[in-house]
C-alpha cells in the first residue's frame, strides 16, 4: 500500500461583484501593463523593515511620455497624502467611490514612489477622472499599487483581482526547491534514495538555517506520470519530518496566489486520479492586517526557525499562528505513515493558468531494510 | 545663466497705514549669482543661506540591473564650485539644515540593501557621520544638537513601532512609542520642544504628539480621526491643529485653550500659523482666512478671497517697522498680503505660467480638461524676503512697507 501526498497549488479568481469602472493606474503605458514585482512576493528584512509579503504589485513608470498616475477607479476620495522619504517619495491613498460618486465603497488603494503629488489635490475630497500625479517620474522608477479592503483599508488584496487590473501572462511559475525539516522534529533521518542504478544526487543537498540542517531536494520539471526521474528519499528513525517548499512565479507576471494542498490518497503510478482530502491549501488573495507575514512559502505546524536574508528563508509559523493565506491545514504526520512508498505532487498555478507541477518520492521505512517490492507494490 | 533683476511697479491699495510695496530684486537660474547676492545682502539678511549643495540626476536606469546616475555639486559662499562627484546606485536623498547637509542612502539593488551605505556629507562633500550602522531609513528632521528618523516603510507598523531621535554622533537619545509615520514635525525655535503628527501603529488613527527634547519624554498625546495640520509657536507656550474644518489651541501641558470651527468644510484641513509674539493666530482654509486673538481665542475677523483657484499653499505671518501682516499663497500661483484688519494691501502672480490638466474619463481615456497654474514651487520666508524655488529657477521678493 502507498499513499500520495499531493501538493496542488491552484488558484481562484475572485470576482469582482460591484458594476464599477477600473482601469489601469498609469496611462498612458505605451509599453503595455507590465508588473515588475507581484503581490505577496516574500520581502526579507532591511533597515527597520521587518521582513513581510509585498502588499501591493510594482508597475514599472513609462517615461516616454511621463506617465500620469491615476487612482484605479474614475471617482475616489483622498484620505492621506503622505511623504516617505526626505524629498519625492510620496504615498497617497485614497477610498474608492462608485462611478457617480453617489456611494463610497468598501474599499480603496495607495499610490506610492510618486514623486510629486498635484497641488490641487487634496485630503479628504473626492475627485472624478483627476489623476493624483501627472507627468511625473516615479521614485526608484515604479509606482507601488496597493489595492485595499474594506473601508478602513486594513487588509490588502491581490489588485488581480480585478479583471481591469491582470496583465497578459504566459510564463509558469517556478518550483525550486522542497526542504525536509527532520532534526527538530525528534531523530527523524533522511537518506538519498538511489535505486536500481538511478542517480537523484542533482537534486539531492543540505542547507543549514538557525542552526537547523534541512535536507534540499531540487525539483525537476515534471514529466507527466513518469516518477522514475524524480527526486527519491528515505525517512527512518522516528519518521516524523516536515516539509516546506519554495517556489515563485515569474518577476514579470502574476502574482502568488495559489493552493498548496496536501493529499494522503494511495499513490497510483499508472496515473489514477487523487481524491483524498487536501492537508494544505494555501492561497494569496488577501493579507489582514493582523498578519505581518514572515514567510515565502507556508507548510509548516511548529515553532519557527530565524531566518536571515539571503540564502535562509525557511522561517516557519508557530504551530495555531498561521496566517489566513492558509485556508486549510491537517497535520501531515509522517510518523504515521505505513511504512513504503509515498508521494508529494506539487501543483502551481498562477493566476493565468500557467501551471507547473513536481513530485517528490519518499520510501517510509520501520525495518532495517529497504523492502524493494514494498516500494513498487501497486 | 542670464541674470534677470526685474523691480515691480508696486499695486497701491489706499488702505490705512499698512500698505507694502512688493519687488522682485532677484530672478536667477545661477547659483554663482543666487549666493552672490546673499553674500552681499548678508547684513541685512544674515537669516538667508547660501546654496551649497545641488544634486542632478545625470543617468536614469533603464532596467532592474542598471543604477541610476547623479552629480553632486558642492559651492561655497560665492557660488563657485567647491568640488563635484558622480554616484551610482539606488538611491535616497535629501538636503537639510539649511542646504548645509546632504543625506545619502545609496545600494546596489533596487529593493535590498546589497552593499548599503547610509551616510551624512557636509557642505564641503566630505562624510560627517556614517548612518549605516544605525537601521534606520531616512533622516525626517536634523536640528541643531539631534535628528529624527525616518522610516515609515512595509513590515511596519508593528507593536514596536517607533520614532527614534539621535545625537550627531549617531547615538540614540530619545525614543517614542506607537508613533510609526511621521505625518510633519516641527520645533520651537530654540529646539526645546518637539510637535509631530503621527500615524500611530495601526495606520488609522492619527495623533499630535509634545515632546519635550532636553528631557526626552513626551508631555501629552491627543488622537484625532483625519488628517492633520499643525502649527507651535516660536517659543513652544502653544501648539495648533487644523483638522476637519476645526483649529485645536492647546498649552504645553496640553489643556486647551480655545477651540473654533471658523469653516464650513469640515472634509479638509486648515493650515495655520501663530504670530512671533504669540498674540495672534491667522487660519486659512480654501478662500477663507481667519485671524484669531491667541490670547482670548477671539475671532477678530474672517474675509473670503476672490481667487481663480483657491486652493491654499501656504500662510505666514510677517512683520515689517512694528506692522504685521498676513501672507497667503495660493496654487492659482496668487499671493495676497493682508494687513491685521483683513484688507488685502497687496496681490501679485508667481511668473510659472499654466499647464493642462488631463482628465480619465469613464471609458478610461484621458482627455484634457482645463488649464491651471504651475504651482510646483516651493517657498520661504527670512526677513521680509520671499524666496521661490521652482526646479533651477529661484526669485525672490522684497516686502517692503511703504
Ligand atoms: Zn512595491
Amino acid at each position: 500500500m502507498r499513499s500520495i501526498i499531493l501538493i496542488l497549488l491552484s488558484i481562484i479568481i475572485a470576482s469582482n461583484l460591484t458594476a464599477q469602472t477600473y482601469s489601469w493606474p498609469i496611462l498612458p503605458y505605451p509599453s503595455g501593463k507590465r508588473v515588475t514585482s507581484g503581490y505577496c512576493a516574500y520581502r526579507p528584512a532591511y533597515n527597520s523593515i521587518v521582513e513581510h509579503f509585498h502588499e501591493g504589485i510594482d508597475i514599472p513608470e513609462e517615461t516616454d511620455p511621463l506617465c500620469h498616475v491615476y487612482p484605479t477607479t474614475l471617482a475616489y476620495k483622498v484620505i492621506k497624502i503622505y511623504t516617505l522619504g526626505p524629498d519625492n517619495n510620496l504615498m497617497v491613498k485614497v477610498i474608492h467611490y462608485s462611478d457617480d460618486t453617489s456611494s463610497a465603497l468598501s474599499e480603496g488603494s495607495k499610490y506610492i514612489h510618486l514623486k510629486e503629488v498635484l497641488e490641487n489635490i487634496y485630503e479628504d475630497s473626492i475627485y472624478i477622472g483627476d489623476p493624483i500625479s501627472a507627468a511625473t517620474d516615479l521614485y526608484l522608477d515604479h509606482l507601488h499599487f496597493e489595492y485595499r479592503t474594506p473601508s478602513d483599508l486594513a487588509n490588502s488584496n491581490n489588485p488581480f483581482a480585478i479583471t481591469e487590473l491582470q496583465i497578459e501572462d504566459n510564463t509558469a511559475p517556478t518550483l525550486c526547491s522542497l526542504y525536509v525539516d527532520y532534526s527538530r522534529q525528534g531523530d527523524a533521518e533522511v537518506a538519498c534514495w538511489e535505486y536500481l542504478g538511478s542517480n537523484f544526487a542533482q537534486y539531492y543537498g543540505t542547507v543549514t538555517g538557525g542552526g537547523y540542517t534541512f535536507l534540499k531536494l531540487g525539483l525537476p520539471m515534471e514529466t507527466p506520470w513518469n516518477d522514475w526521474d524524480d527526486p527519491h528519499f528515505i525517512i527512518s528513525g522516528n519518521r516524523k519530518v516536515r516539509f516546506i517548499i519554495k517556489m515563485y512565479d515569474a518577476s514579470i507576471s502574476a502574482p502568488y496566489n495559489y493552493y498548496l494542498v496536501v493529499d494522503t490518497a494511495i499513490v497510483d503510478l499508472s496515473g489514477g486520479s487523487y481524491e483524498s482530502d487536501a492537508h494544505y491549501q494555501v492561497k494569496f488573495d488577501g493579507l489582514l492586517s493582523s498578519e505581518y507575514h514572515r514567510e515565502e512559502t507556508v507548510y509548516h505546524q511548529e515553532e519557527p526557525i530565524v531566518s536571515g536574508w539571503n540564502s535562509q528563508y525557511y522561517r516557519l509559523y508557530p504551530y495555531g499562528t498561521m496566517p489566513s493565506c492558509i485556508i486549510k491545514r491537517l497535520a501531515l504526520a509522517t510518523e504515521n505513515l505505513e511504512e513504503g512508498q509515498h508521494r508529494i505532487r506539487v501543483m502551481v498555478k498562477d493566476y493565468n493558468g500557467n501551471t507547473k507541477t513536481a513530485d517528490v518520492h519518499f520510501y517510509i521505512r520501520e525495518h532495517d531494510w529497504v523492502d524493494y517490492c514494498r516500494g513498487f507494490k501497486n | 545663466m542670464k541674470r534677470l533683476i526685474l523691480a515691480i511697479s508696486a499695486f497701491f491699495f489706499c488702505f490705512s497705514r499698512a500698505e507694502v510695496k512688493v519687488e522682485k530684486v532677484l530672478e536667477t537660474t545661477s547659483i554663482k549669482e543666487y549666493n552672490q547676492w546673499v553674500k552681499k545682502n548678508r547684513a541685512r539678511y544674515p537669516g538667508l543661506r547660501p546654496i551649497y549643495i545641488t544634486v542632478d540626476q545625470i543617468h536614469k536606469s533603464v532596467s532592474e540591473n542598471d543604477m541610476d546616475e547623479y552629480k553632486i555639486t558642492y559651492y561655497n559662499d560665492d557660488g563657485r564650485l567647491n568640488k563635484q562627484e558622480t554616484i551610482r546606485g539606488w538611491f535616497e536623498m535629501g538636503i537639510f539644515n539649511n542646504g548645509e547637509l546632504l543625506f545619502i542612502a545609496r545600494r546596489e539593488h533596487k529593493y535590498y540593501p546589497i552593499n548599503e551605505v547610509r551616510y551624512i556629507k557636509n557642505k564641503d562633500g566630505d562624510i560627517l557621520l556614517n548612518l549605516s550602522r544605525i537601521r534606520s531609513y531616512t533622516i525626517k528632521y536634523w536640528g541643531q544638537s539631534f535628528w529624527i528618523e525616518n522610516n515609515p516603510y512595509k513590515g511596519g507598523p508593528t507593536n514596536n513601532s517607533r520614532i527614534r531621535i539621535f545625537d550627531h554622533k549617531g547615538n540614540v537619545i530619545g525614543e517614542i512609542k506607537n508613533a510609526w509615520l511621521i505625518d510633519n514635525v516641527l520645533p520651537d525655535t530654540n529646539e526645546d520642544y518637539l510637535f509631530f503628527a503621527v500615524e500611530e501603529k495601526d495606520e488609522i488613527t492619527e495623533a499630535v504628539l509634545f515632546y519635550d527634547i532636553n528631557n526626552n519624554k513626551e508631555l501629552w498625546r491627543k488622537k484625532f480621526s483625519s488628517a492633520i495640520n499643525i502649527a507651535i509657536s516660536s517659543d513652544g507656550a502653544y501648539t495648533a491643529i487644523g483638522d476637519s474644518g476645526k483649529i485645536y489651541v492647546f498649552d504645553k501641558q496640553g489643556e486647551t485653550v480655545y477651540t473654533s470651527q471658523p469653516f464650513t468644510s469640515t472634509g479638509r484641513n486648515p493650515s495655520i500659523i501663530f504670530s512671533d509674539d504669540n498674540q495672534y493666530l491667522a487660519t486659512v482654509l480654501g478662500p477663507k482666512i481667519c485671524f484669531y486673538n491667541n490670547k482670548t481665542g477671539e475671532l477678530l475677523w474672517q474675509t473670503k478671497i476672490d481667487d481663480p483657484d483657491p486652493g491654499e499653499k501656504f500662510i505666514y505671518f510677517f512683520e515689517t517697522n512694528n506692522a504685521l501682516y498676513i501672507v497667503v499663497a495660493y496654487i492659482s500661483n496668487y499671493i495676497y498680503i493682508l494687513d491685521t484688519e483683513g484688507k488685502v494691501v497687496k496681490k501679485f502672480q508667481l511668473p510659472f505660467g499654466y499647464a493642462w490638466h488631463y482628465k480619465k474619463t469613464a471609458s478610461g481615456d484621458v482627455i484634457r480638461d482645463r488649464k491651471i497654474a504651475v504651482s510646483n514651487w516651493s517657498s520661504k520666508f527670512y526677513d521680509g524676503l520671499l524666496i521661490i524655488k521652482r526646479d533651477r529657477t529661484i526669485i525672490i521678493y522684497n516686502i517692503v512697507p511703504e
